[in-house]
């Protein structure tokens, strides 16, 4: 590669928009991946039960599943450098199937692993600053963000400073090691809600307050799975210095009161919901008052010592950017189509972020194969600052591309069958891995997934129908968010069999944030496609001016729908 | 059962007492909380005293007796039960307690730095352990992340185990 003129020294040597390591953190992940080596040959040799190996295993990533064992590894507020994405590549091509499986908490999968390889896989992956820590099991997850971040012009501060701060302190936790349940949480730095902030444990949006300074509105509570709650605000001006400290407080609380007998109660959501949400902000601020707030005080030397470590992009100006651009897509249907769906503003006038879509007619949602893998990484570092994003809906996003180049950015992803126009359409598919993989599965996912795409592939119809999202599970602990979803497809068990339940009008935003209602009664993988034809003939014919699909529902009700599917049925 | 300070197995002169009280204590007894409770009068008993405290109450309940109490024993029901750990740091961030913080019940040798971390200085564990699994484990992560009771010296969010 020789292409990096508008790329300077710094930039070179640190990765952007995220933390690099230095040799403190290597020394940490090799201890991690050593005591791990040690659990392993301890379970082995019957020194460890499987009740005891298991959180074990679970804390590094490592799932039992239908198949085999799946390693889920950690994209820390789902960003990635172009070095970090090759080494996915490589893991996909030498100890799985040749892809990967990104999901909607910015983690990739990888399907088909063996128990045996994964310290070496480990080690690997730390080579290029990956780990697979608490991706899985009762402790606090993988810190997810705004896949904008550092991009979008509403931006009060970068929250990814905030979440490696975050992802830091919550590594092997000697309090939070041991939950109840999992526990999950997202952060944006600006006070539009982009990363679904009312269905984590804790949410966190910033904001300014009066004296133009910025807080964070934290939201705890907020979940899906098999009762799906809405999240509450507990406090709207935290100061961003007593962040730790606030987090401790909720998840001690948490730790001390959340249910332990029963798997499906254990959740922070539940005990608010019994507690009460303004009893359980009583009980954070007493045990926050308490604390010795100046030892978690995010001093200035703390947060210096970790934005230091942070690449910073080198953004130039651009003569003629946007006119370049302009006329790219006037002389372009093609590229003009793509750029209407997949791109997003950029706060710096002479750059522009798109969004890769991983939703390929025919593929599995949120997969990739190695070559791609590569292949965008190249892509990456030639037009984007070598910086790669992860989506909470299974696309990536390359963040920092010049107006200008953007066209033959373009040209170059289709290449690689990474340029689907559907960003936020109908095949845009959110989807879980459903019983080809889970083994918790009622019902397979993937294939109703790509069932959908297809009946709906053409671009024009897709416009036509406009912006509109669909989730598809494979049973009700909703991995892809089909509660909170426009259309969501849940798979149920029935004797047996495959059936599959409909949900409408979920919406997954602050603003208007609503869990989808039941239609009707489940139905075969056959009649799920064909209700969902009728559902959408039904809204294009029903629907008003500028009218979006959840406009539409949100205006008619459900009832009318429901006599759609099922009156003919 | 062994007692394990510092990774090393250490001479237990404690017994516990369940339950009912004796008519005359022996030198260390551990009362559960339940016996402590219904010690009318404490400032009475002049002797070395812990207490047993079950995993699922408010340790603030121990205030009044605290000046009393040389050891705390918490329990682990199972190891995957981490509410002790919680009740650690608050007995010694809130309550100030400086005397012996006990781990009892069902604890793992993975689990070794995190109770330190958490306050606890002594664990109880089952005779048929590998003691080796304990020591290792006691010093096997020389860097970690968050405030801890063992106050280690930090530099920005990273501490020194
Ligand atoms: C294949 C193995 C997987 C297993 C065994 C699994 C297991 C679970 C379980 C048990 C829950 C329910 C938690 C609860 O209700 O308390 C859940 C929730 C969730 N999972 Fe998965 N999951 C898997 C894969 C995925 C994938 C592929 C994604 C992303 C596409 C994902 C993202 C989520 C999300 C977003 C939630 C709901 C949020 C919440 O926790 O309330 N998981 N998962
Ligand atoms: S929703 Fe159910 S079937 Fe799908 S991945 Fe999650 S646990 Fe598995």
């Amino acid at each position: 590669m020789n292409h990096f003129s508008h790329i300077s020294d710094s930039n070179t040597s640190k990765a952007i928009g995220r933390y690099n390591y230095n040799d403190v953190d290597f020394e940490f992940l090799t201890e991690r991946i050593n005591q791990f080596r040690s659990q392993i040959k301890r379970r082995l040799n019957g020194e460890l039960t499987e009740d005891e190996f298991k959180p074990f295993r679970l804390m590094n990533g490592v799932y039992l599943q239908l198949n085999s064992y799946m390693l889920r590894v950690a994209i820390p507020y789902g960003t990635l450098s172009s070095k970090m994405l090759r080494g996915l590549a490589y893991i996909a091509r030498y100890y799985d199937r040749g892809y990967g499986h990104f999901t909607t908490r910015q983690n990739i999968q990888f399907h088909w692993t063996k128990l045996e390889e994964v310290p070496d896989i480990l080690t690997y992956l730390a080579s290029v600053e990956l780990h697979t820590i608490q991706t899985s099991g009762n402790c606090i997850r993988n810190i997810t963000s705004d896949e904008f971040a550092g991009v979008a012009q509403d931006e009060i501060l970068d929250p990814r400073i905030y979440a490696e701060i975050m992802r830091q302190w919550s590594t092997l936790h000697p309090e939070f090691s041991f939950l109840p349940r999992k526990f999950k949480i997202a952060i944006s730095g600006s006070s539009n809600d982009r990363i679904a902030v009312c269905f984590y444990d804790i949410g966190i949006l910033t904001c300014l307050n009066k004296q133009n300074k910025p807080v964070f509105e934290i939201w705890v509570g907020g979940g899906l799975g098999r009762i799906p709650i809405k999240g509450k605000i507990i406090r709207n001006d935290l100061p961003p210095e007593h962040l730790l400290a606030y987090l401790e407080a909720i998840i001690r609380v948490y730790n001390l009161h959340g249910s332990r007998n029963n798997l499906y109660k254990s959740r922070i959501k539940i005990l608010i919901e019994n507690l009460g949400i303004d009893n359980y902000r009583e009980q954070v601020e007493k045990e926050f008052q308490a604390m010795d707030l100046d030892q978690y005080r995010l001093s200035n030397d703390i947060m210096t010592s970790i934005q230091e470590n942070f690449g910073q992009p080198n953004l130039v100006d651009v003569p003629n950017a946007s006119e370049t651009l302009k006329k790219h897509r006037q002389e372009n249907q093609a590229f003009n189509q793509w750029v209407n769906h997949n791109s997003y503003p950029h706060f710096h006038k002479d750059y522009i972020a798109t969004i890769i879509s991983l939703k390929n007619i025919g593929e599995t949602p949120g997969d990739m194969t190695a070559d791609q893998m590569d292949a965008l990484a190249d892509l990456a570092e030639e037009y984007s600052l070598g910086e790669i994003r992860v989506t909470h809906l299974q696309n990536l996003v390359l963040g920092h591309v010049r107006k200008d180049q953007l066209y033959v950015l373009w040209q170059a992803l289709q290449k690689h069958h990474l340029a689907v126009p559907n960003q936020g359409l109908i095949t845009d598919i959110v989807c879980c891995p459903g019983l080809d993989y889970c083994a918790l599965a009622n019902a397979r996912s993937i294939s109703i997934a790509k069932k959908i795409m297809s009946l709906f592939q053409d671009i024009h119809l897709q416009e036509k129908i406009g912006p509109l999202n669909i989730g598809v599970d494979g049973c009700i602990n909703s991995c892809a968010h089909h509660h909170i979803m426009n259309i969501g497809v849940l798979g149920v068990n029935k004797k047996g069999e495959e059936f599959y339940q409909i949900k409408l009008g979920g919406f997954s935003y602050k603003n208007n944030a609503t869990i989808g209602s039941i239609l009707g009664a489940a139905l075969t993988m056959e009649e799920v496609i064909e209700a969902i034809r009728k559902l959408i003939n039904f809204y294009l014919e029903q629907r008003q001016k500028n009218e979006y699909f959840i406009d539409t529902f949100n205006r008619l009700g459900i009832n009318p729908f429901k006599e759609i599917v099922y009156a003919s049925a | 059962m062994l007692l394990l300070k510092d990774g090393e197995v250490i001479d237990n002169p404690w017994v516990t007492i369940e339950d009912h009280l004796p008519t005359s204590l022996p030198e260390y007894p551990i009362l559960s909380y339940s016996l402590l409770s219904t010690l009318d009068d404490n400032d009475k008993i002049n002797q070395p005293l812990g207490v047993l405290f079950p995993c699922d109450l408010d340790i603030e309940l121990l205030n009044p007796f605290l000046k009393k109490l040389s050891l705390i024993a918490l329990i682990f029901p199972t190891f995957k039960d981490g509410r002790a750990f919680s009740q650690a740091r608050q007995i010694r961030e809130h309550l100030k307690f400086t005397g012996e913080l006990r781990a009892t019940g069902q604890v793992l040798p993975d689990q070794y730095q995190f109770l330190t971390r958490v306050g606890f200085t002594t664990i109880m564990i089952p005779e048929i352990t590998n003691i080796e699994n304990w020591k290792e484990n006691h010093h096997h992560f020389t860097i970690g992340f968050q405030n801890s009771i063992l106050k280690e010296a930090r530099h920005g969010l990273v501490r020194k185990l």
